[in-house]
């Protein structure tokens, strides 16, 4: 792994520039760019890509001649953070309530790297009655607590 | 100006919006003072709620939340030096010391002191002035909003939030994400890749939770040290100032007020960086600097000070122009808009009690804290122990029920998702998420007025340049991007100060 580059600006740049170009191109080739008198819905989104694709460019040549530490990242806490958002839009819908809850805090502990499951099972009791208590009762909410 | 003072005492003394301000400044204060969630992700979590309630009681409470926070933090600086919000990171320099040497009781009353007469300095600012801006802005035509929109993405980018480039490269992110949705002018669907959801547009609500509140959450967990207080660590009968504090404490408290109420107006600068640069003018004009670092309360009352100040002025662009100059103010611009209010000089005019009740809930919201910060201590000091691996499940909780709860519909929640892996790593790559909320709110706006103003001048983009208003801000635009060009060649380094709320 190269230190003499600043490898957080290389990605970071080349995402935004793609990001940036990707909007350009789509916007021209899709909506309609108007006169300059009359700006259709293509003109901003097309101009802000050009922007965003050079401020992209830059940060990425810039990225490439400076030396800085590699970025560190844990890939454990946003992978189960996001694997507990997903299990409670699966579970919302289809069991309700208390199940999603309870599904959010279990999924949640794993990013822990020793999850406490006791207290975590305590936790998601908890926090089932409070989130009925604010949000069914509070709140009024249509919901059903559990259904299978 | 005295109709309008009883007016709002009026509507901010209503049972609901009293207690919605209590639940405000309680929630903001319990926030500050626990390290680890910040005034943004609080805000952005109960964002949902307010959708519940009537819109000034919603931004009462939103709003009891962002000052309270200021309070709060210094607690945590104090006694365990380690600060509960960015903006208090200053008050641990000075007020670790004193409690080391057994003066917490001191710095902790003294700060509770100073956070009010900052803020007071900051109300009475905001009522003097606001009328006047917004009568002045019922002037401004599309050109000198888009104008002034541009300089606040600008300034914000500028000179807050790291390297500038980076800042304004999310900035255009965040209004190519605004543009997503049904265009204002001619309703073809943009960017909405065939999927029903998106012709809606995005709101803001999960993309704030998902890139605050989400990815604060990943970086923190497992990471944030919890030091547990020791019992007996101070005396809370120790708590009454010295005389000598007193007068130590008079004139940094008027320069830090001074300070902070003039930075809070200005986009992109907040009550982080007033404290910052309070605590450096009060070690340049000291009498006997080698003090600072050692339990100098005048390097711990001016900043404190300057941050509540500039928390009060920073909703003077918000409430008068619908200029947002940080974050937590977008979003609550953010609350307004979804109630069907229009931000900007008109509010003043035609929704009086919205912005009277919210003044003077101000202070209200002040004294309760003033109260609150002083006897209640000792709870605080017990919430600092309560360990992350429990905050952290509770708030995705809230999260995902308060997104749900709106609609009841999934579709949010999967946003909250993508935004909140999107956030992370934004993070990781060293982008700060600020700047793209504040786009992405602008970006529709400032569209529209762009487009608005071509319109009137039939195609001349010289329009921008030809009105004064207008072409007097878009030079102070290119004096501030000069600025910065210098200062980057000097340094090598476009680094700015961290900031985040």
């Amino acid at each position: 792994m190269s230190m003499k580059r600043d490898h957080r600006d290389v990605v970071g740049g080349l995402l935004m520039g793609g990001i940036g170009v990707f909007s350009a191109i789509y916007a021209f080739t899709h909506y309609d760019l108007g006169r300059v008198s009359k700006l259709g819905p293509g003109a901003f989104p097309a101009a802000m890509g050009v922007i965003l694709a050079v401020l992209g460019g830059f940060i990425l040549v810039s990225g490439l001649v400076r030396a800085a530490s590699p970025p560190s990242f844990r890939l454990r806490p946003i992978l189960c953070v996001s694997a507990a958002l997903a299990a409670f839009t699966l579970i919302i819908g289809r069991f309700g309530l208390v199940p999603a809850v309870s599904a959010v805090v279990l999924v949640a502990a794993v990013a822990e790297q020793k999850p406490h499951w006791r207290e975590a099972v305590l936790l998601a009791a908890v926090l089932s009655v409070a989130a009925i208590a604010v949000f069914k009762f509070g709140l009024g909410m249509e919901i059903p607590l559990a259904d299978w | 100006m005295m109709g309008d003072i009883l007016l709002g005492l009026q509507t901010a003394m209503l049972p609901a919006n009293l207690l919605w301000c209590f639940v405000g400044v309680f929630l903001g204060t319990l926030i500050g003072v626990i390290p680890g969630i910040g005034a943004l992700a609080a805000i952005s979590m109960l964002f949902p709620l307010t959708f519940h309630l009537d819109p000034t009681a919603a931004l009462i409470m939103l709003a009891g939340i962002w000052y309270g926070t200021t309070y709060g933090g210094s607690t945590a600086a104090i006694l365990l030096n380690v600060p509960g919000t960015p903006s208090s990171a200053v008050a641990a320099l000075e007020g670790y010391p004193m409690s080391k040497q057994g003066r917490a009781g001191v710095a902790l009353l003294i700060t509770a002191v100073a956070s009010f007469v900052g803020a007071s300095v900051g109300i009475v600012i905001m009522m003097l002035f606001s009328p006047a801006i917004a009568e002045y802005a019922l002037e401004f035509g599309s050109a000198e909003y888009f104008s002034l929109m541009l300089m606040g993405l600008i300034a914000a980018s500028t000179i807050s939030f790291g390297s500038t480039a980076k800042s304004l490269s999310m900035v255009a992110l965040g209004v190519l994400l605004g543009c997503v949705g049904m265009d204002a002018y001619t309703a073809a669907p943009r960017f909405t890749f065939g999927i029903l959801h998106l012709y809606d547009s995005i709101s803001l609500m999960p993309l704030a939770m998902g890139l605050f509140g989400i990815s604060e959450i990943a970086a923190n967990v497992g990471m944030v040290d919890h030091k547990r207080m020791r019992g007996g660590d101070f005396s809370m009968r120790a708590m009454m100032p010295t005389r000598d504090d007193w007068l130590r404490s008079r004139m940094p408290s008027v320069r830090g007020a001074a300070l902070g109420s003039f930075l809070g107006a200005l986009p992109g600068v907040g009550p982080a960086i007033a404290s910052f640069m309070s605590y450096a003018i009060e070690k340049k004009v000291a009498r006997q600097p080698e003090r600072f670092g050692h339990g100098a309360i005048e390097g711990l009352v001016a900043p404190e000070t300057a941050n509540n100040a500039a928390d009060q002025t920073a909703f003077i662009p918000t409430m008068t122009l619908g200029i947002p100059g940080s974050p937590s103010m977008a979003i609550m611009l953010g609350v307004l808009m979804m109630q069907g209010i229009a931000p900007g000089p008109t509010l003043l005019r035609d929704h009086p009690e919205l912005f009277w009740g919210l003044v003077m809930s101000f202070w209200i919201g002040n004294i309760l804290l003033l109260i609150i910060n002083i006897p209640l201590i000792g709870l605080w000091v017990r919430m600092l122990s309560v360990p992350y691996r429990l905050l952290y499940p509770s708030i995705l909780v809230f999260v995902c029920m308060g997104v749900y709860s709106i609609g009841n519909s999934t579709a949010d929640v999967w946003l909250v998702l993508i935004f909140g892996v999107s956030g992370y790593l934004m993070r990781v790559l060293d982008f700060s998420p600020a700047p793209l909320i504040l786009g992405f709110v602008l970006g529709p706006m400032m569209e529209e007025y762009f487009r608005r103003a071509m319109l009137v001048s039939r195609g001349d983009p010289m329009i921008f340049v030809e009105r004064p208003v207008s072409a007097t801000i878009l030079a102070c635009i290119c004096a501030l991007v000069l600025w910065q060009v210098a200062q980057a060649l000097r340094h090598r380094n476009g680094v700015g100060v961290g900031e985040t709320p």
